[in-house]
């Protein structure tokens, strides 16, 4: 299922590149308004405090101008001239300092200005009458300047000048109005002049008075020019620059209300913001277009890859852009077109593996039944090819007392291969048909081959094919066979009466003509061998041999002549399913190289007369396929009911039973083990019963073989002393995968190894010690452990040099533990250690060759569950086998 | 001939708590635990590996030298103890009380066995609690013959 797009990539884009801008710029907009508030705040203050410096120097200057020009009248001799030389003089006097008064000696009144300002005659003396110069504390405190604030007088001030010897003081109003035009000049400050005392001096509007500064004393008390922040309720923050006038006692101030001073700071600062935040703007716009330009692209391509998920393979996505998502939009382009040549090929396949398919089930009806029987003859097959098609080919003419057997090998297999096969089924079949009107040819091998060497010579000479062909005369046995180059047979004579050996397997050899198909007028030579009763033909091709097993090891004939002499018996379906089970075992799951064709004929077998009664039905089928037609007429199956309601009826013969059992393991090792030396006992719900009854009928029993107890794992180890038995046995189990079966086997398997590795060694000491504790150590016999695990079995195999160890021994032992189910006292053995290997196996074996060997076998079944394991009814097998 | 069984002892007021590491075989020497004096023996078999049967008649000695006044508790018993004590008789001493003990439990979705540590009150009538599968939820089947699996408690 495809999920919902919730948080599309185009709004993620936006956001990040957004956020990142966004980020950027306010931190640089912010950095760089601040740095340019500093800069000009700096450039404010400084020009602030530049400018009242500038006007108090302009006021220094005009009024140490006017004390000038006071010396100056001083000195003149025509006095009362002094006022239009000087018309800014409203008033002149002299006075003589005694000691205890200040006498005024000479005065002289402008009368001209004060009129051209307005003021009516004799406006100064009346001036000179209602603000009187200080005159004790101008002398005492050599006052220079003076104030005169007042709106209804002139504007004007009062400078003084002290005689140096004291004696003489001169004074002179003086028009404030240049001091005045000059604190006007500069429109943007509010500037006056106050005295050291914080009264004030001299205002632009004359008749207000000054306002009272709140950092007076700051500004007076410094004695040098600054500059100020001073906060008023009403007017909010002001910047007041002041300047002293050295010697005069007077201070110039000029005042400017913040806001104002930094109205252009403020505007352009303003107007930074604005163009930061317009610059933001067009950033996140091309970040948008951006995202969108990227994420149009991948749109495209969800919507292609949409479409391809409906199928639409057609679909292709058009992306120009020279990036990555240009290059994976070239990729799903390709892709896509590969899908469709995919589809198109899988189509063809499927058709092609239709047609094989077809061609398969065409084939099959080349072969006759796999399996089947008369009086005279028992025949059992396995084919299975490499691929779809094969090229092998076997099959059987009964026709008018012979029995016509085909075994047929094209080159190579596949459907080349198979074509040929095709052709020899119809030589098979125009025969059958040829024998009615000339009945020599059924009774030449030779000719049959000619027949059929012409009928594949005519589909062409490029593959060839290796045949064996026998005719069996039914009644006497003789068998006529021709070969083409195929394997040559086996033939095993009186099978079943004794165990077999190597010796016993019989090649059919010579009279060896070419390949069919490989000359048109080839000959084939006949021999002949006479067939007595109880003798089998294996027949086969070269798949069997030649197949190899996952590391690459093919099976061989060495292993296939071994697998015939263990598994060949009366019974030909058996032997097949024995020989091709061995072979697949060692194969462990790999395809086969080669098709496989294994054929069995039985000549005159017979039937052993074997009771089988109530058996449940999935058992009876196992035990009918596997024991049928049991070679060893001696050995008699029978279920542990039966045996134990008449066990005099088969009391004589015990040991030559196999006893299928329903009942608990302690009632067959106490009820059937102990009192009779039964060597075979089945657990009724084995699952493995009829391989079970196989082995158990089989000359050399169940071995512990590498191939037969592990192929997917594998390891044995030669013990020499019990001081190695614990080290030996985590060595063997470590790597051991438990796949399908239950939790914790090892705990089981671990008990088991111990308790048949130490019996091992104590029964093969020569010490004769019963303690236990005392480590053993063999100097020429040593016992071998070995585990292995396949894909049924856990396998456990412990096996000494001495060959002891009796089926009384085990019957003893058995019925020892589940008797008293308590160990023995003493110094010796507990004597249950068997006890627990049988309760923990599904299977015990033991395979005794006397004097020579003792191997015990324990096998726990695999299935995933604890439960099915303790269900299962333990299987004992004794096999004692000849010395060889 | 093996490592020794490692036999940690514990003794809290007036019992004494045994644990045992490793195998218990024929080299395991359980007397020392006869000379400590308490009210109550407490057997610890989380950590029990391999039993052998000599190891196991060297147990059911030990048990025998354990005076009768003594009570003896079993805990912790993992499956192969379990297997013992219904194979072997003596194995668990007479009286004795099992605590807890583990047994499989089959979950058939999930295809997977779990060993589940039981309180031997929690077993009514040799039947085994209902126990839920810790992956699905589901109810998992006993995985043994309960009358087979439970007999020890007989």
């Amino acid at each position: 299922m495809i999920r919902k797009v919730r948080f599309p990539l185009k709004i993620k884009l936006i956001a990040m590149i957004s956020i990142l801008l966004l980020a950027s710029m306010a931190f640089y907009v912010y950095f760089a308004v601040d740095l340019f508030s500093k800069d000009k705040s700096a450039y404010i203050y400084e020009d602030s405090l530049k400018s009242n410096e500038s006007l108090a120097t302009i006021i220094s200057t005009k009024i140490e101008s006017a004390q000038r020009t006071l010396l100056m009248v001083r000195a003149a001799t025509n006095k009362s001239a002094v006022f239009n030389t000087v018309p800014s003089f409203l008033s002149y006097k002299e006075y003589k300092i005694e000691k205890k008064s200040i006498i005024p000696i000479a005065e002289l009144f402008n009368s001209e200005t004060p009129q051209s300002y307005g003021f009516l005659t004799g406006h100064i003396e009346e001036v000179e009458k209602r603000f009187p110069p200080p005159l004790q504390k101008i002398v005492l405190e050599n006052i220079t300047a003076i104030p005169i604030i007042s709106s209804e007088v002139i504007p004007h001030f009062l400078i003084s000048r002290v005689s140096p010897n004291k004696k003489e003081l001169i004074t002179a109003r003086v028009l404030a109005n240049d001091l005045i035009d000059a604190l006007r000049k500069n429109t943007n400050y509010y500037s006056y002049v106050i005295t050291t005392d914080g009264a004030p001096f001299l205002n632009i509007t004359a008749n207000t008075i000054t306002p009272r500064l709140p950092h007076l004393k700051k500004i007076i008390g410094s004695g040098r020019s600054g500059v100020i922040d001073s906060t008023g309720k009403k007017m909010g923050t002001s910047l007041i620059s002041y300047s002293p006038l050295n010697g005069m006692g007077l201070v110039v101030v000029s005042e400017i209300l913040k806001a104002r001073a930094f109205k252009a700071t403020e505007y352009l600062v303003t107007k930074s913001q604005f163009f930061g935040v317009f610059l933001i703007s067009i950033a996140v716009i091309i970040g948008i277009l951006f995202a969108r330009g990227v994420t149009t692209d991948i749109d495209k391509l969800v919507l292609a890859t949409d479409q391809v998920r409906k199928k639409n393979f057609t679909t292709s996505v058009a992306i120009k852009s020279r990036d990555e998502i240009g290059a994976l939009s070239d990729s799903f382009n390709i892709m896509s077109k590969e899908i469709l040549n995919y589809m198109k090929e899988m189509k063809e396949k499927a058709r092609l593996e239709n047609e094989l398919e077809v061609a398969k089930l065409v084939q099959e009806s080349f072969f006759p039944d796999h399996h089947t029987s008369n009086d005279e003859v028992q025949l059992s097959a396995f084919y299975a090819p490499a691929s779809e098609c094969g090229g092998d080919w076997w099959s059987y003419l009964d026709h008018n007392g012979k029995l016509i057997l085909f075994v047929a090998d094209a080159t190579g297999h596949g459907v080349p291969a198979a074509f040929l096969t095709a052709t020899a089924n119809c030589c098979a079949t125009n025969i059958k048909y040829l024998a009615n009107t000339n009945p020599e040819i059924i009774n030449s091998p030779s000719k049959i081959l000619t027949f059929m060497n012409n009928a594949i010579c005519s589909v062409g000479e490029r593959i060839h094919m290796t045949a064996f062909v026998g005719v069996i005369d039914k009644e006497t046995g003789v068998m006529k066979y021709s070969n083409a180059s195929h394997n040559s047979p086996f033939m095993v004579q009186n099978l079943g009466k004794e165990a077999m050996n190597k010796s016993d397997l019989i090649p059919i050899l010579g009279n060896i003509g070419p390949r069919l198909g490989h000359k048109k007028d080839a000959a084939y030579d006949e021999g002949q061998v006479q067939l007595e009763e109880k003798t089998s033909l294996i027949l086969f091709t070269d798949g069997i041999l030649e197949n190899t097993n996952t590391e690459l090891n093919a099976y061989g004939q060495r292993k296939f002549i071994n697998s015939i002499v263990d598994r060949l018996c009366p019974d030909a379906k058996t032997s097949v399913e024995s020989i091709i089970r061995d072979a697949n075992t060692f194969c462990d799951g790999h395809a086969y190289d080669d098709d496989v064709t294994l054929v069995v004929c039985n000549y005159k077998m017979g039937r052993p007369e074997i009771d089988i009664k109530s058996y449940p039905e999935d058992i009876a089928a196992q035990i009918n396929s596997s024991f049928k037609h049991n070679p060893h007429s001696e050995t008699k199956l029978i279920d542990a009911m039966e045996f134990l309601s008449t066990p005099e009826k088969f009391s004589q013969d015990s040991d030559k039973l196999i006893i299928i059992s329903e009942k608990s393991d302690e009632e067959n090792v106490l009820n059937i083990m102990e009192k009779y030396p039964v060597k075979h006992i089945i657990g009724a719900n084995s699952k493995h019963i009829k391989d079970e009854i196989i082995d158990a009928t089989s000359p050399k029993g169940n071995t512990s073989e590498k191939s037969l107890i592990g192929t997917l794992y594998y390891k044995e180890a030669a013990i020499t002393s019990t001081e190695q038995i614990d080290s030996v046995i985590e060595c063997l189990m470590d790597g051991i995968k438990f796949d399908e079966i239950f939790d914790s086997p090892i705990e089981y398997l671990k008990t088991m190894a111990n308790e048949l590795l130490t019996n091992a060694f104590f029964n093969s000491s020569t010490e004769q010690t019963t303690d236990r504790t005392t480590e053993i150590s063999l100097s020429e016999k040593e016992v071998t452990c070995k585990i292995g695990v396949n894909k049924d079995q856990i396998t456990l195999s412990v096996s000494d040099q001495y060959g002891t160890f009796t089926i009384d021994r085990l019957r003893k032992s058995l019925a020892y533990g589940f008797r008293n189910k308590t160990p023995k006292t003493g110094a010796g053995g507990a004597g249950i250690g068997l006890y627990m290997c049988y309760s923990f196996s599904n299977q015990l074996i033991v395979n005794l060759t006397p004097s020579k060997k003792t191997e015990i076998i324990c096998i726990i079944e695999k299935n995933r569950r604890y439960k099915t394991y303790k269900e299962r009814i333990t299987s004992m097998h004794f096999n004692e086998l000849e010395t060889s | 001939m093996s490592e020794k069984l490692k036999i940690d002892t514990h003794i809290v007021d007036d019992e004494l708590i045994i644990h045992f590491i490793g195998q218990m075989d024929e080299d395991a020497d359980f007397k020392k635990l006869l000379d400590i004096k308490a009210s109550r023996f407490v057997f610890d078999f989380n950590k029990i590996g391999l039993l052998n049967s000599c190891g196991i008649r060297e147990w059911i000695s030990f048990l025998e030298g354990i005076p009768g006044d003594v009570q003896v508790t079993y805990k912790n018993c993992p499956q192969i103890i379990i297997e013992q004590m219904n194979m072997v008789h003596g194995f668990i001493k007479e009286g004795a009380k099992i605590e807890t003990f583990y047994a499989p439990y089959y979950c058939e979705d999930c295809d997977s066995e779990t060993k589940v540590l039981l309180q031997t009150e929690n077993i009514t009538e040799f039947h085994a609690p209902k126990i839920n599968c810790d992956k699905c939820s589901k109810e998992m089947e006993f995985d043994a013959i309960e009358a087979q699996y439970f007999n020890f408690l007989k």
